[in-house]
């Protein structure tokens, strides 16, 4: 299998400031659903009958119980569009009436649906009678506005960042350099073993690690716990300078391109530095992105595999590769799942088999696993400054399940929910303490 | 929100929309919302630092640069801003909110 | 007078069953040739269910059963009543061995068919009514559900006053030659129902025009695409 160079996609130029600006045409949005119709699409579009059972599996209905809160009701202009222009009665009578013409305040009025009021985590689609994938719907709308750059503000720019400098921060290379050999100066005293370092750009090694830019800009510690967790299983593997970001705003924001420019780069890296697995880190959009998405986008197999380190760290333990000791960690402690790496990614049992291993008193939070309802945080929401109010409000119905677990640390395999849920501790006062999964083995390792 | 003799607009995260308006009064209301009781030498030494570095460069400083110009351990600056640098730190330093996955 | 009766019990009813039929297997087409399109959302970690173990999934809703019991279980009492209503209208076609197993008077269930049917639709009108679903509907939700009342309303009235007000003069006999001169092409008009001389024929005519109306309906309204969403993308996802 060979793949051509990485070509920088040209992109337009910034808008500037507030809305993206207006483009005149809303062709590209138009040119998304006729695509996103094919097959089934429509039905599941068309389908709804407004039975509302929706209402009540969503966070954001829950915290705020309004109309345009139920899921259904999210996607409400999108499905008259569809069903105006794409249904035999739509097109019979769409000359008599205005109900679902495409307009640029429609166009916003989605924006603010799909953005605002949606975390795209998929919990409305487990509950659906009638099997509607309304998450599905709600990434249309995510696509549409993409096409016509109708993204909020916060997320696009960080699309643009991510695109332009390789990392959603715009981290420079030099700025990585020098935190990785500050983090393997701190790793080497914490482990009492002057032989650590972090591996940067070596080839032929087992695996290229991915790691969020957040672990480099703002929260060292995970980066730091991986390293010398990999170093005591005897791990051979290998950072990129150049391409390292796990994210893909890109797939957030519904901007297909974007999305699939960010995975074509980190394959092509890993065909390059010729490893046999890429393993990223813990990274709930990263990990659907990466996993099932990214073969589509890229429209071809990928050759190499990609796991999660989730699933390493599991494969760690089980093959006694690390020896780990839960008295390390007796505070109680719950878990939380991230809906993509969880209901969407299908990555369930691992992280519960490490925790069970690595922490004295663990406890689930109800209800869990693939029914978990979101944090709060996920969809691109962090980014998002103008929906701060409705992510924090948002987040209570996760501080009232952590609150009921009584425990002083929850763990959570996701960067992204990690924000999040540091944010509802100090908001709702919880006093709990977030830690990556690999963290908790860090601290449980039996050096 | 007033705050002495100014009233502050913050965004819907709680940073200052216009972050030139900072001052150490400012600073100090921030913290208390950020739970942070007292404002000691090691706070006002890594937000003074963070506010100097994004004077000049318009950017908000890497963990690293913060630990190794005011002399912190890396674990002690999630001790002393519980919300960690990002939106802990910068927002009493009065920066906008960084971009991306924060 | 007796030109209206015609039109609707004749020429209405042929057009109407053509539409449904017509736009029912357009629609089937198009899912089915959709089936090779794959719908981005269903890549993902989920096993493909066992055929027969989502076809169940989805005819009998389980999704729902735990969080909404009681709605539960009147769609599950609607769907069941609808069969048996079915079943009833054949035997109203023509005699059935198959369907006289159990034996019983014509028409099936003795009225308790449309009553349960009745009770089950005003259910679900009203709780439309009831926020935040009300809210949320739109036309198109209304007027199915308010054509179904109107059939099963007047439909159910005939049976009934047949039994109880002793409304007799039109007999199954008559149903069965109307019903039979249709499916076989010859149709006909039973006398009882043209000259008007049954209190309750006019029942009938208000009967077949909103079936009518909901055959030819049915198919553009958004139920069409929910009863065919229901298992394929059950069976479809991965």
């Amino acid at each position: 299998m060979s793949y051509k160079p990485v070509k920088m996609k040209k992109r337009n130029p910034d808008p500037g400031p507030g809305r993206s600006g207006d483009s005149p045409s809303l062709t590209g949005a138009e040119d998304v659903v006729a695509r996103a119709i094919q097959g089934l699409g429509i039905m599941h579009a068309t389908a709804c009958m407004h039975c509302g059972f929706c209402a009540d599996t969503c966070h954001i209905y829950l915290a705020e119980p309004k109309l345009e809160n139920i899921p259904a009701q999210k996607f409400s202009e999108i499905t008259r569009y569809i069903r105006r222009r794409h249904t035999l009665s739509g097109r019979l009578f769409s000359r008599f009436v205005k109900n679902g013409e495409l307009t640029q305040d429609v166009l916003r009025k989605i924006s603010d649906a799909v953005y605002g009021r949606c975390t795209a985590c998929g919990r409305c689609t487990l509950q659906c009678p009638v099997g509607i994938d309304l998450r599905e719907i709600i990434r249309i709308g995510r696509k549409m506005c993409a096409a016509v750059r109708q993204v909020p503000e916060g997320l696009q720019r960080t699309v643009d960042n991510q695109i332009q400098t390789g990392n959603q921060m715009a981290i420079p290379r030099e700025e990585i350099l020098s935190t990785l050999d500050w983090l393997a100066e701190d790793l080497k005293m914490e482990m009492k073993d002057p032989s650590i370092e972090i591996p940067i750009d070596q080839p032929g090694k087992d695996f290229l690690y991915l790691i969020n830019p957040r672990e480099i800009k703002f929260f060292p510690l995970s980066l730091l716990s991986a390293a010398g967790v990999f170093h005591a299983a005897g791990a051979s593997w290998t950072l990129s300078s150049r391409w390292f970001d796990v994210t893909n705003y890109g797939f957030y924001a519904g901007d297909t391109p974007a999305a699939t420019e960010l995975t074509r780069r980190v394959i092509e890296e890993a065909v390059s530095l010729n490893v046999k697995e890429i393993i990223l880190s813990e990274c709930g959009h990263g990990y659907r992105s990466f996993r099932w998405e990214g073969p589509h986008w890229i429209g071809q197999e990928y050759p190499v595999s990609i796991r999660s380190v989730i699933e390493l760290l599991d494969e760690f333990i089980r093959a006694g590769r690390i020896r780990v000791d839960p008295t390390m960690n007796p505070e109680r402690t719950t878990l939380h799942d991230p809906c993509n790496l969880v209901r969407l990614g299908g990555i369930v049992d691992p992280q519960r088999r490490i925790l069970r291993r690595t922490v004295g008193d663990f406890v689930e939070m109800t209800p869990n696993r693939e029914n978990n309802f979101c944090c709060g945080g996920g969809g691109g929401m962090l980014s998002m400054s103008e929906f701060g109010d409705v992510r924090v409000a948002s987040g209570k119905i996760k501080a009232d399940q952590i609150r009921a677990t009584g425990a002083k640390i929850v763990a959570t395999p996701c960067h992204n929910c990690a924000d999040q849920l540091i944010e509802l501790s100090k908001k709702y006062k919880l006093g709990v303490e977030i830690q990556a999964v690999v963290e908790l083995v860090y601290n449980a390792l039996i050096r | 929100m007033k705050i002495g003799d100014k009233s502050i607009d913050f965004d819907k995260d709680g940073f200052m929309v216009n972050p030139g308006l900072w001052d150490e009064q400012i600073a100090r209301a921030i913290a208390g919302d950020e739970g942070i009781e007292e404002m000691t030498e090691q706070h006002w030494a890594i937000v003074n630092f963070i506010r100097n570095y994004w004077l000049e460069h318009d950017l908000a400083p890497a963990v690293r640069l913060i630990c190794s110009d005011v002399g912190v351990g890396v674990r002690q600056i999630y001790k002393l801003f519980t919300s960690g640098p990002a939106r802990g730190a910068c927002r009493v330093a009065g920066l906008p909110k960084p971009d991306g996955c924060v | 007078m007796a030109a209206v009766v015609y039109f609707v019990l004749i020429p209405m009813t042929y057009a109407c069953t053509a539409i449904f039929i017509f736009s029912l297997s357009w629609h089937i087409v198009r899912v089915v040739s959709g089936l090779r399109i794959s719908l981005a959302g269903s890549v993902g970690p989920e096993k493909r269910p066992k055929f027969w173990g989502s076809l169940v999934e989805s005819l009998l809703f389980l999704k729902i059963i735990k969080t909404h019991p009681v709605q539960w279980f009147l769609l599950i009492l609607f769907h069941i009543t609808f069969l048996f209503l079915i079943a009833g209208h054949i035997e109203l076609i023509g005699h059935s061995e198959c369907l006289q197993i159990v034996p019983h008077e014509i028409f099936l269930g003795a009225g308790f068919i449309g009553l349960v049917l009745l009770v089950n639709l005003s259910f679900f009108l009203f709780r439309r009514f009831h926020s935040p679903i009300r809210e949320m509907s739109e036309p198109s939700d209304y007027y199915i559900l308010i054509l179904l009342i109107l059939t099963v309303l007047s439909g159910s009235q005939m049976n009934l006053a047949r039994s109880l007000y002793g409304y007799s003069t039109m007999s199954v006999a008559d149903y069965r030659i109307f019903l039979s001169g249709l499916t076989t092409f010859h149709p006909v008009v039973p006398d009882v129902i043209q000259s008007g001389d049954a209190g309750h024929s006019i029942l009938l005519i208000i009967h077949v025009l909103c079936a009518n109306l909901v055959f030819a309906l049915f198919p553009s309204s958004n139920l069409v695409h929910t009863i065919l969403t229901v298992p394929l993308s059950r069976l479809q996802r991965h």
